[in-house]
């Protein structure tokens, strides 16, 4: 093809672009659009993708997708952190990435320029490896039919290269630098690369539905077709995938990290952004994007593989089977494309950078050069940015021309990735940790960015021959744990993902150990607290934590000579008219000096308006009243806190109470119920009884001596009923403690008392009474119903002629001890225990005639309980038993 | 942006890596088996891709 052609095309396409540019910048609506907003995003697909991409699959398959599945599976985060970026930068006229990190960590001049410098140190390969691609598709398109042998490597004024550059340089000064503060947008940029994203995408399209659909027969026929071949395993080896499956991570990872941290890519999504909510729109919309320009990837090196083998360079496969099979215009069409992907990676990227160079490092290395202020400053900042625009495209057209040419696309825009990933901490911490300081960051910041360029740039210079293999072959001062690609010992991973692993480790845990040891300057205390609650800071409209002041003729003065006469008084009435104020006092207050330096940094970074204003601004002392306001508000809170947290342990005492009371309550009713259970059972077993005897007697003609009989059982049965009744009327009673009457009697009367009551039922049963009387002080009538009930049990339970009844007395110190001692039948050894409880009634009982109410014990231990006593039993079969009462004195 | 919403865009990440790293693990099988010569992991990751970007959307509709 005509070389003269293909040149007029590419040029004759950015021409095109520029008037289109110029069109758009008058209709704001487009250009301002979520359209627009979500395409210049897309400026993340580059010639790498067009070009680079196919030569990756054609190496190794799925390879190449983690590039875009980064992003896409961080496309959510673009609600969260980009939102939050947008609102921070906006509010406090943030012009870049070092911009945003610098201010961030108390406006670190340092940090900054550190940055700045990382940025540029990986743009510039970027750049270059754009100007390779674009050199390589002039080269397939002018040279076809092409040969194996053909030399990509031309003289540098040979190189068309050389003069897309200029033009992209061209474009970047005229559209890209026209306002000196960035933040306000350049509507004509983002209509160039919206425009461009539309363009690459289409042309892919076109090209590779071509190849897929026309030239071959589908991707069925593709895929059956590449089987069938025997070519796969050495070329399209998908099982290359499993063996570097962590390189698919890793390069995932740092994909993610390039599309929110490249200089261009922040300057389109957080700088060029004219409205928040377009975050919603692109969120879905690039990952799209990044579906559409991507998924054809596979086909097209599959088909490229099956026409040329290696004889070809696979990076330009694309353009080769178009030309293979004559679709000459279709091919113009994705060289046009292929440049637009290019261009517009160029373009936002000298505009970034020079943006951060000039205002990180220019300017203020200039303002400290000069002892005055540098006249209209405002004016010349543009001249250095289209100066720098020129000082990177020069050194980016350098580094292709020695180092890029020798390498390919994808391999030199992952070591850029892996950089500028080191700056990910920096940010990510900057906006979630309070802790983060300026001294914690920097050192991340210097050990990642060096273990990044000693395991990746500097091995390839190895390779170049630039420095001694040695290097490579036993690492640094001959230590083997230091050898570049197996780091700290690490074999298992190949550069990219050792190199990122390591680099990015070392970052955050630097970064993490630094900030929390080394002290932080109230500055970046106050920037904290904006970066991580921008929202409050925003409803406010308050810029600072930090009470500031400055002599209001020195900032009139040093603001004139920067601004001119005119812009300053401009913005003298805007401030007047915002905030309502009328006059100026003789200091310029907080808010005066953080709006004019929220103005200024707009135009020339924070680290330039630092240098300019800092001989001025003083820090104001607290005054009292405020103290007291930060003081009261603070011991408020904390009193509240207190408080909340002392009603919160109350109500869980309450609760705890109100749970045991609920299950004593709960114990009390099952007892109840068992109580009326037993009772119940109790009394019908007599009246049952008495009921079908007097029914005998009603029905039948008995005997006289039989009905004497049934009538001593009716009274028997009768008088137990009334035991019973009596006894529970007893358990009522001692419910009540109020019914304790305390005095002082003689325990040996009380006792002869007991027995005199129950003569009637001795018999001719032994008694042996106690021979010593001992006086007790308590409720002689309760301990006499305790003794009628132990002493009755003992008659009750022993032969009315071999019986033998002994009653002890003793005392201690601390109370007496009544001691009644049966020779009876006795109780089970393992039912002793059971005997105290209601209703219970010996194995052995029941042989007898002597049942109970069971009842009289259970009633006797509980008085005992409330005497301050206690009931003790000793007992065995056929043996006796022995009751021990237990008084406290 | 409220904490229900934050955690739907944590799980979504969270799913999508599942999504697409899983073939790293079963890509013999995923190679092997095609459909109309298509291998299984290219049809897999197109499938995987759409479906991502569609809650994507979902989640975009749903803020304010």
């Amino acid at each position: 093809m005509s070389q003269l052609y293909i040149i007029l095309i590419g040029f004759g396409y950015l021409l095109l672009l520029l008037l289109f540019a110029f069109l758009f910048r008058k209709y704001k609506t487009i250009s301002n659009s979520k359209y627009a907003y979500a395409l210049s995003l897309c400026v993340y697909c580059t010639g790498w993708t067009f070009y680079g991409s196919i030569g990756k699959a054609a190496e190794s398959g799925f390879g190449y997708l983690g590039v875009y599945l980064g992003p896409t599976l961080a496309a959510p985060l673009m609600f969260i952190v980009l939102s939050k970026t947008i609102k921070i930068s906006k509010f406090l006229r943030i012009s870049s990435l070092a911009d945003f990190i610098s201010s961030r960590y108390g406006k670190d001049a340092v940090l900054g320029k550190i940055v700045t410098l990382l940025c540029v140190m990986v743009a510039i390969p970027y750049i270059s490896i754009q100007l390779k691609a674009l050199n390589i598709s002039y080269l397939v398109l002018r040279d076809y039919p092409i040969s194996n042998n053909i030399s990509y490597h031309t003289g540098i004024f040979n190189d068309p290269a050389l003069y897309f550059g200029i033009c992209c340089a061209l474009i970047s000064s005229i559209l890209g630098i026209v306002k000196a503060a960035p933040t306000d947008g350049h509507r004509g940029v983002v209509s160039v690369i919206a425009l461009e994203s539309i363009f690459k995408l289409l042309s892919f399209l076109i090209g590779a539905l071509t190849i897929i659909f026309i030239i071959n027969n589908g991707l069925t026929d593709i895929f059956h077709k590449f089987e069938t071949s025997g070519l796969g395993k050495p070329n399209f080896d998908l099982t290359l995938l499993k063996a570097s499956g962590n390189q698919w991570f890793f390069i995932a990872l740092i994909s993610a990290c390039a599309f929110y941290l490249l200089p261009r890519q922040f300057h389109m999504s957080v700088v060029e952004n004219s409205d928040v909510k377009h975050v919603r729109f692109a969120s879905w919309m690039v990952p799209l994007y990044f579906f559409l320009i991507s998924i054809f990837v596979i086909p097209i090196a599959l088909s490229g593989i099956l026409k040329f083998g290696n004889a070809v360079l696979p990076d330009s496969f694309l353009l080769n089977i178009l030309l293979l099979e004559g679709f000459n215009l279709i091919a113009i069409i994705v060289f046009t494309g292929g440049v637009a992907a290019c261009t517009g990676m160029i373009i936002s990227s000298l505009i970034s950078l020079s943006i951060m160079l000039s205002n990180q490092i220019v300017l203020p290395l200039l303002l400290k050069m000069k002892s005055t202020v540098v006249k209209e400053l405002e004016v010349q900042v543009l001249q250095y940015r289209r100066l720098m625009i020129f000082v990177v495209l020069l050194l980016s057209f350098l580094f292709y021309k020695f180092y890029a040419v020798n390498y390919s696309l994808v391999s030199i825009g992952l070591i850029s990735f892996v950089g500028i990933s080191q700056l990910m901490p920096a940010f990510l911490l900057g906006l979630y940790w309070k802790h983060a300081n300026s001294t914690g960051v920097k050192s991340g910041l210097i050990v990642g960015i060096v273990i990044w360029a000693y395991t990746l740039p500097v091995s390839n210079l190895i390779e170049m021959g630039v420095l001694t293999s040695s290097l490579l072959e036993d690492g640094l001062f001959g230590l083997s744990f230091l050898k570049p690609h197996e780091l700290f010992g690490i074999q298992s991973m190949d550069p990219i993902s050792l190199s990122t692993f390591t680099s990015l480790t070392a970052n955050i845990l630097t970064t993490c150990i630094i900030s929390l040891v080394s002290s932080t300057k109230p500055l970046e205390f106050s920037q904290a607290d904006i970066f991580l609650q921008p929202d409050k800071y925003i409803d406010q409209n308050q810029s600072s934590l930090m009470q500031i002041e400055a002599d209001f003729k020195k900032l009139l003065n040093i603001l004139s000579s920067i601004l001119g006469e005119d812009k300053l008084k401009k913005l003298l009435e805007k401030y007047k008219m915002k905030y309502g104020i009328k006059t100026f006092d003789d200091y310029a207050d907080t808010q005066l000096i953080n709006y004019m330096q929220n103005y200024l940094s707009g135009s020339l970074g924070s680290a330039a308006t630092n240098v300019l204003l800092d001989n001025i601004v003083k820090l104001k002392p607290v005054q009292p009243d405020q103290l007291y306001k930060i003081v009261g508000q603070t011991n408020e809170l904390f009193q509240y806190a207190q408080a909340l947290e002392q009603k919160r342990d109350e109500l869980k005492l309450m609760s705890e109470q109100l749970s045991d009371a609920n299950n004593k309550l709960l114990y009390l009713d099952n007892l109840k119920n068992e109580f009326i259970s037993n009772i119940t059972h109790e009394l019908r077993t007599p009246v049952t009884s008495i009921r079908s005897l007097a029914e005998s007697l009603d029905e039948f003609e008995i005997a006289p001596e039989e009905q004497a009989k049934i009538l001593s059982i009716i009274k028997s049965e009768s008088e137990r009923m009334a035991n019973l009744i009596n006894q529970v009327l007893d358990l009522r009673k001692l419910e009540l403690v109020d019914s304790i009457q305390m005095e002082t009697f003689s325990v040996r009367k009380l006792i002869i008392s007991v027995i005199e009551s129950q003569k009637s039922l001795l018999g001719n049963r032994g008694l042996l009474l106690p021979d010593r009387d001992i006086y007790l002080n308590s409720d002689s009538s309760k301990l006499h119903q305790v003794l009628i009930n132990i002493i009755s049990n003992a008659i009750k339970f022993t032969d009315s002629e071999t019986g033998k009844i002994e009653i002890y007395l003793s005392k201690i110190k601390e109370g007496v001890f009544i001691e009644i001692k049966d020779n009876g039948q006795g109780i089970p050894v393992d039912e002793v225990p059971l005997v105290f409880d209601r209703f219970f009634q010996a194995s052995n009982i029941s042989k007898t005639h002597h049942k109970g109410t069971g009842l009289g014990l259970s009633i006797s231990r509980d008085i005992l309980q409330l005497l301050n006593g206690s009931l003790t039993l000793e007992s065995e079969i056929s043996r006796g038993s022995t009751f021990t009462i237990f008084i406290n004195t | 942006m409220n904490d229900k919403t934050n955690s739907k865009i944590y799980i979504l990440i969270f799913l999508g890596a599942i999504l697409f790293f899983s073939p790293l693990v079963n890509i013999d099988v995923l190679i092997k088996e095609k459909c109309y010569s298509i291998p299984l992991i290219y049809l897999y990751i197109i499938f995987c891709w759409l479906a991502y970007i569609f809650f994507i959307y979902r989640i975009s509709e749903t803020q304010a």
